[in-house]
């Protein structure tokens, strides 16, 4: 090997990158609730799975029954303005002690009334449809800073569409997130997009979307992007894109389609830097209008 | 400071001690090979991501006799590589639509901003525009201290290929840098 060879893998070893710190906040929170989960379901050899199919029978219908009562407790909440919490927000995973790590909590949501029950739409034939989850399946909870808070509220909105078909654009960012008539905005027919601007630029750490959840909808095309500037031409970055054949233009995406129900969409933006926030939607699944009810952005301002 | 084959043990345990002690140790230079993997530091950052949290998950199915660093050094490059992939996929789609408009041409990797030295930013930059299995074998044996033996079996290729893509890598790196080098 000749000396200029030498230099050049010299020259290799020296490049080095160093992780934000926001990062590695991020990457341990997932990774210790991965873990924690990992943790969590019993062993093939765990006593559970030596009983018979008889001696735990009566259990199964004892505790069938009980799910049944509370679930049937929480949806005949009579007062639509009490608001339910998810579950899974308040079970705060094992983090263990560490500077890193410390000042993180889960992201805790407050979702409106659930507006639909009963026998759900048949929705089979729409494509790239994420599995539909069974009745009090939760989801797993974003770990955040301390003091990460909703920075969107009644900071300046646009839209591709200035003129709306119902509502205002104030309405997207005003805290109302029931489904019920006067609280969503109706945005004209296909590809449609708001934008959010938070004012300053902030560390988002997620950001929830409810479109409509008064029927069982799925919007296409759903894409959320941040960036620093108005036109998103400086540092953005595309949170998620569930546009599989990349009919509006803005890249292929691999997310999948959703349910709309009254929790929303969470989207995991992970300590992503900006000031703009921009979602784009094209029609749903039973016509080609676009609807908004709330957009939400947990954050907290970049310290200066 | 645990041996990995202590962390491993801890970690078979669910030590969440042990796989922050873990992400400490290898978390820069894992970053530094995706990023050189991918031409980006973001790319390198998610890749990462993913990498970690799909590893503190399957961390009990990791063998107690694992070398760590290679380890996860592989699982950067599997990442990496699907990541390409799929940029590839998406390239290819973008193209179909800009078929009429002007040529573009790929933008270059973003600069090292942490990296120290001109030198070493400019080996960065000439990496980003080696072809992918060359980029691969130099990062992963130069940044990931992995011996072209464990390359090769990552890349499902013989040794004496492994070995000729790190040459012909090396004699393209000195070529780019050498035309950088002119006034």
């Amino acid at each position: 090997m000749n000396p200029a060879e030498n230099n050049i893998e010299r020259h290799v070893k020296e490049i080095s990158f160093k992780t934000r710190d926001d990062l590695d906040a991020q990457i341990l929170s997932d990774a210790l609730a991965a873990l924690d989960h990992s943790n969590a379901p019993p062993g093939p050899d765990e006593p559970i799975r030596r009983m018979n199919m008889k001696s735990y029978m009566p259990l199964l219908v004892t505790a069938a029954a009980v799910i049944a009562i509370i679930v049937g407790i929480v949806q005949f909440n009579p007062d639509p303005k009490v608001s339910s919490k998810d579950p899974i927000a308040a079970n705060k995973p094992d983090i263990a002690d560490s500077s890193t790590t410390d000042s993180l909590v889960p992201l805790e949501i407050e979702f409106p009334q659930a507006m639909f029950v009963g026998t759900p739409a048949n929705l089979s034939s729409i494509p790239n449809l994420e599995p539909i989850k069974p009745e009090g399946d939760l989801r797993p909870p974003i770990m955040v800073p301390k003091g990460t808070k909703n920075v969107a509220r009644n900071k300046q909105v646009s839209a591709s569409d200035e003129d709306p078909i119902i509502g205002s654009m104030g309405m997207i960012n005003d805290g109302n997130k029931q489904a019920a008539d006067g609280s969503y905005i109706e945005f004209a027919p296909g590809p449609q997009h708001v934008t959010l601007d938070l004012g300053e630029q902030h560390n988002i750490y997620a950001i929830a979307v409810w479109h409509y959840h008064k029927t069982q909808r799925v919007y296409f095309d759903v894409i959320v992007q941040t960036a620093d500037d108005p036109d998103f031409l400086t540092h953005a970055k595309t949170l998620f894109n569930n546009d599989i054949d990349n009919s509006s233009g803005m890249g292929v995406g691999t997310d999948k389609n959703y349910i709309e129900d009254n929790k929303g969409k969470l989207i995991n933006a992970r300590g992503t830097r900006g000031r703009y926030v921009r979602l784009y939607s094209n029609g749903n699944n039973l016509n080609n209008l676009n609807h908004l009810i709330e957009i939400e952005v947990y954050g907290q301002p970049v310290a200066k | 400071m645990p041996h990995d084959r202590q962390l491993i043990e801890r970690l078979h345990q669910g030590d969440p001690h042990a796989l922050r002690t873990c992400y400490e140790r290898y978390k820069d230079t894992l970053l530094t090979t995706a990023a050189c993997l991918l031409g980006s530091i973001p790319a390198g950052e998610d890749c990462l991501h993913d990498v970690f949290v799909q590893f503190a998950a399957d961390v009990r199915k990791l063998g107690t006799a694992e070398n760590l660093k290679s380890y996860l050094t592989t699982c950067i490059a599997n990442r990496a590589r699907d990541m390409l992939r799929q940029r590839s996929r998406q390239t290819m789609a973008m193209d179909k639509i800009a078929q009429m408009s002007e040529p573009q041409t790929t933008p270059p990797p973003q600069p090292a901003k942490s990296t120290d030295s001109d030198q070493a930013t400019a080996a960065y930059r000439a990496l980003g525009q080696l072809p992918d299995l060359q980029r691969e074998v130099i990062t992963l044996h130069l940044q990931g201290d992995m011996t072209f033996k464990q390359i090769a079996r990552s890349q499902h290729a013989s040794i004496n290929t492994i070995q000729s893509r790190y040459r012909y890598g090396l004699a393209k790196l000195r070529q780019l840098l050498g035309k950088g080098a002119k006034p």
